[in-house]
């Protein structure tokens, strides 16, 4: 402590470095009102002059700032679709329909792991000749399923869009939701970090969506640990909640199909972790309430015959490639009975296309299966994760 | 919205204070600011508010408490033709209850919120130790926001008003706005009632000068720490939490990086509150004086967390020396041990309080109390080393004035406040003791050039080249401006006389600076602000 003889005072440490400038000090005699120079205040149409032109550089400050933003984010926006610097894998897979022909695709299935570890459009197109695709990261919270949703449609134009019942329950706030349309509007704020890997190419390159993913988003995952569904779908009368911010962004995405003439559905892959009677009973209530068409593949008559002993890799919480495929078949079947989705395996647009995806898919699933490892209950298992980005052959 | 630094603060609630406040008509003013405040209050505390309410209303009435007792003594001091001393004692002492009823009602809260787990984790200990066990239940509360903070606040004020220093307040208003103003609330600075209270009221309009130099301050303040703080922290939170995983070499860096992180998100988050009240007119003080240049201990708090250093100064340290018990130690002390040593042992008993005070202050914690005994050793040091190392000085002919001897203290001190914050970070004090032992006995120099520091913490988590490249850049940055302002120049005045595109332009720079390299999003973990824990 330093040797200041005692006071009663208090030190008045605001008059340090860096303390106000003049002009705060010099406050008109007035203070709230424009002044000349001198400090003497303005009055009528003086001092209207001053405050209009006070407004026009505020609006022209904030318009050049604008501009600024969108400059910094037409170099940042990545320029293929592909696996460029500073954009993460996930993102990579989950924008993949991007590089599809354009207005191609019969339905897209939105949503998290759940939704990549159960819907394999490949296999979709293996048992009805759908032409879909699988928008999904792990964790994706709905509001990003709504911007996904929206760069889809502008390329796109789907019979159906089905949102993963697991992103009702996944609450946001309204500083997500704020940030998700800031984003949206200012892909900046998204690609920021691709500072550590910008090229000549981001300032002076045009956009080119060349990359195309033959999984078609889907993750093939492999190894399996049993789950315990002793519990799975117990009857009750609990109703899970769906916050209102998320039935709000529902809804907005629901308008967004409507006037691309597409039908958004909820629905729900199979999960004894992440699904419940209260969660079905919630998004059921959700569902009548939007006017929208909800699908669970846990129960009733559209259940998928999931065994719970081979088909989740980890305890019940996502599916491995065994769950996939029945769950994709079940798909297959609802999008052709019942959204009348045409079935293209003979169309020659879609031929080559989809034939080689089916045969790159399946010589993954070859390698795969001779990989895979079965266990018990509690065993440390490797689960191998094939790479979902790879040039098509 | 959970702080400052979130999106929804800064792009909707910030602006549409501002922009309400300037509309209002200058008389209505303050209640803007007291709605914003509380409403910020209420969106991070919720119902904790009221814990803010009780506060202010305690103060208010505490203080025309005291205000009516001072008219009262006044007036019969000088009505009386003798006895004046008795009449100032006997109110003295009714005074003394007043105020002492008020500090307990706002320090007794911050106890509750805060300490009770402490306490009664110590109390039990020292009851174990002679083989009694009590088995309570105590209740856990989250704290409301800026309770450390506030609760200091509004303790300054009460003694204020019972020295005299600041008249009672009879405006409610002023007393809840003093108390509540939203940017300080979450960290401070540490305000006392002189110097913001008047501020407040006097609606000050915003003008474009104001607006440009709180903005631009706000964005440097965003700069340290959303590219230097949440950045370092992808290092310095692995290497705390697992530090047996560690060599020595990496867990001094991390003790240095952690030294960084703190002071760029704790002054960085200052620069964001006092360009905020820059805004609306209201000048808070400064709680940093570039720490790092500090030649001793004394002299880095002194430029650290100023408001606290001089709030323990003011009301624990003066009036622990000029108590009476301590006057006799002194004396008596004086006569014990000469002239030189007394007055030092009674000046350390004052000290020691303040920094246990100051160790308590930031945390119920072990690792807290040792950190301010920590100081407290090393300034008593100093000041008893003080004569030795001048007459060393004088032998070697080495002048204490000189760049070089100056550039050595800078180096010693710097040490000193590194190993300070490593126990203040580690996770307990056996953690801090053990990573300390594994700085000083298992340092290897080679693990922090061979690339394992880009091994540390999970894969695709922890910091790379580039991210290394733009820490120090920034950190190149703020030694500059530090090295300017240290020579006395205010960097706001001489930017607010530059041509309007350099000052846009500047401007513009920081704000894509802190968008670009801003350590947010999908591969950044959120962290909240240091400072508000405490």
């Amino acid at each position: 402590m330093n040797e200041e003889k005692p006071t009663t005072k208090p030190e008045n440490t605001a008059a340090a470095p860096g303390a106000i400038a003049p002009d705060m000090a010099a406050a008109s005699t007035d203070p709230g009102e424009p002044v000349t120079p001198e400090g003497t205040p303005l009055h009528g149409a003086a001092r209207l002059r001053a405050l209009g032109k006070s407004l026009l550089v505020a609006i022209a400050f904030v318009l050049v700032g604008l501009l600024v933003l969108y400059g910094a984010s037409r170099i940042f926006e990545p320029k293929s679709n592909g696996n460029v610097g500073g954009v993460h894998a996930a993102h990579v897979a989950a924008n993949g329909f991007l590089g599809e022909p354009k207005n191609s695709l019969d339905a897209l299935f939105i949503g998290d792991s759940e939704t990549y570890s159960a819907v394999s459009p490949v296999e979709i197109w293996k048992a009805g000749g759908a032409a879909t695709y699988t928008c999904a990261i792990g964790g994706q919270n709905l509001t990003y399923s709504r911007t996904l949703l929206e760069r889809a449609l502008k390329v796109q134009k789907p019979r159906v869009v089905m949102i993963e019942g697991n992103s009702l329950f996944k609450p946001f706030d309204e500083n997500k939701l704020l940030k998700s349309t800031i984003k949206d509007m200012f892909p900046i704020f998204e690609r920021h970090d691709r500072w550590k890997a910008l090229t000549l190419r981001d300032f002076f390159g045009s956009a080119e969506n060349d990359y195309v993913d033959d999984m078609k988003g889907f993750r093939m995952k492999w190894g399996v640990r049993p789950a315990d569904d002793s519990a799975y779908m117990e009857p009750t009368d609990n109703v899970a909640e769906v916050p209102e911010l998320t039935k709000s962004v529902l809804a907005e995405m629901r308008d967004m199909c409507r006037a691309a003439g597409s039908e958004l559905v909820i629905v729900s892959t199979p999960s004894t972790k992440c699904w419940y009677t209260s969660r079905h009973n919630g998004a059921q209530a959700a569902a009548d309430e939007l006017g929208i068409e909800f699908i669970d593949l846990n129960t009733g008559d559209d259940a998928v015959a999931i065994d719970w002993d081979t088909d989740t890799r980890d305890w019940g919480d996502h599916l491995n490639y065994a769950g996939a495929v029945k769950t994709s078949q079940a798909l297959a079947h609802i999008l052709s009975e019942r959204y009348g989705v045409p079935d293209h395996r003979d169309d020659p647009a879609y031929a080559a296309e989809w034939n080689r995806a089916v045969r790159h898919h399946d010589r993954l699933v070859e390698k795969g299966s001779a990989m895979a490892v079965v266990g018990k209950p509690g065993d440390a298992i490797t689960i191998m994760e094939l790479p979902p980005l790879y040039n098509p052959a | 919205m959970t702080s400052y630094f979130s999106f929804i603060f800064l792009a909707a609630f910030l602006p549409t204070a501002v922009a309400v406040y300037a509309i209002a008509p200058r008389r209505a003013r303050w209640a803007v600011l007291l709605v914003a405040s509380y409403l910020f209050f209420f969106w991070l505390s919720r119902e904790l508010i009221l814990a803010l309410w009780v506060s202010t209303l305690a103060i208010y009435g505490t203080g025309l408490g005291l205000g009516a007792l001072i008219r009262q003594r006044d007036s019969a001091v000088k009505a009386a033709k003798s006895g004046k001393r008795e009449i100032r004692a006997r109110f003295a002492r009714k005074m003394k209850i007043v105020m002492a009823a008020g500090l307990l009602v706002n320090f007794g809260l911050l106890a509750a919120f805060k300490y009770l787990h402490f306490f009664a984790s110590v109390i039990d200990g020292a009851l174990g130790l002679v083989g009694i066990t009590l088995n309570t239940e105590l209740p856990v509360w989250a704290a409301p926001i800026g309770i450390s903070f506030y609760t200091l606040m509004a303790g300054s004020y009460l003694i204020d008003v019972y020295r005299g220093t600041v008249a009672a307040d009879r405006n409610l208003g002023r007393v809840a706005l003093f108390l509540g103003f939203f940017p300080q609330i979450m960290e401070g600075p540490i305000s006392r009632y002189g110097q913001t209270a008047d501020q407040l009221m006097a609606g000050h309009p915003v003008t474009r000068a104001n607006l440009y130099a709180g903005t631009l301050r706000m964005l440097w303040g965003l700069g340290k720490k959303m590219i230097v703080a949440d950045r370092l922290n992808a290092f310095v939170k692995p290497v705390f939490a697992d530090y047996t995983a560690y060599d020595g070499g990496i867990i001094a860096l991390g003790a240095v990086l952690y030294t960084v992180q703190l002071y760029c998100d704790f002054s960085g988050t200052m620069d964001v509150a006092l360009g905020m009240g820059r805004i609306f007119g209201v000048s808070l003080p400064e709680n940093f004086r570039q720490p790092f240049f500090s030649r001793t201990a004394a002299g880095f708090w002194q430029r650290w967390h100023i408001t606290l250093g001089t709030w323990l100064r003011d009301y624990i340290y003066y009036p622990v020396s000029l108590s009476k018990p301590l006057k006799k130690l002194t004396s008596k002390a004086r006569k014990r041990f000469g002239n030189r040593y007394g007055p030092l042992l009674a000046s350390s008993a004052a000290l020691f309080c303040v920094w246990f005070g100051n160790g308590l202050w930031h945390g119920a914690g072990s690792q807290y109390i040792f950190f301010g005994l920590y100081y407290f050793v090393l300034i008593v040091a100093g000041s008893l080393i003080e004569p030795t190392a001048v007459k060393v000085a004088e032998r070697l002919r080495i002048s204490r004035e000189s760049a070089g001897y100056r550039a050595f203290q800078i180096a010693r001190t710097l040490v000193i406040i590194v190993v300070g914050e490593l126990f203040f970070r580690a996770e307990g004090l056996d953690a801090g003791l053990a990573m300390f032992g594994a700085m000083v006995c298992d340092f290897n120099g080679a693990s922090l050039v061979d690339g394992s520091i880009f091994g540390v913490g999970a894969a695709g988590i922890g910091l790379d080249g580039h991210d290394l490249a733009i820490v120090l850049a920034w950190v190149a940055l703020m030694l500059v401006v530090g090295l300017i302002r240290e020579r006395g120049v205010s960097i706001t005045e001489r930017v607010a006389a530059w041509p309007l595109p350099a000052r846009w332009a500047l401007w513009y720079t920081l704000f894509l600076a802190v968008i670009i390299f801003g350590a947010y999003g999908t591969a950044y973990a959120p962290v909240d602000p240091m400072y508000a824990q405490f």
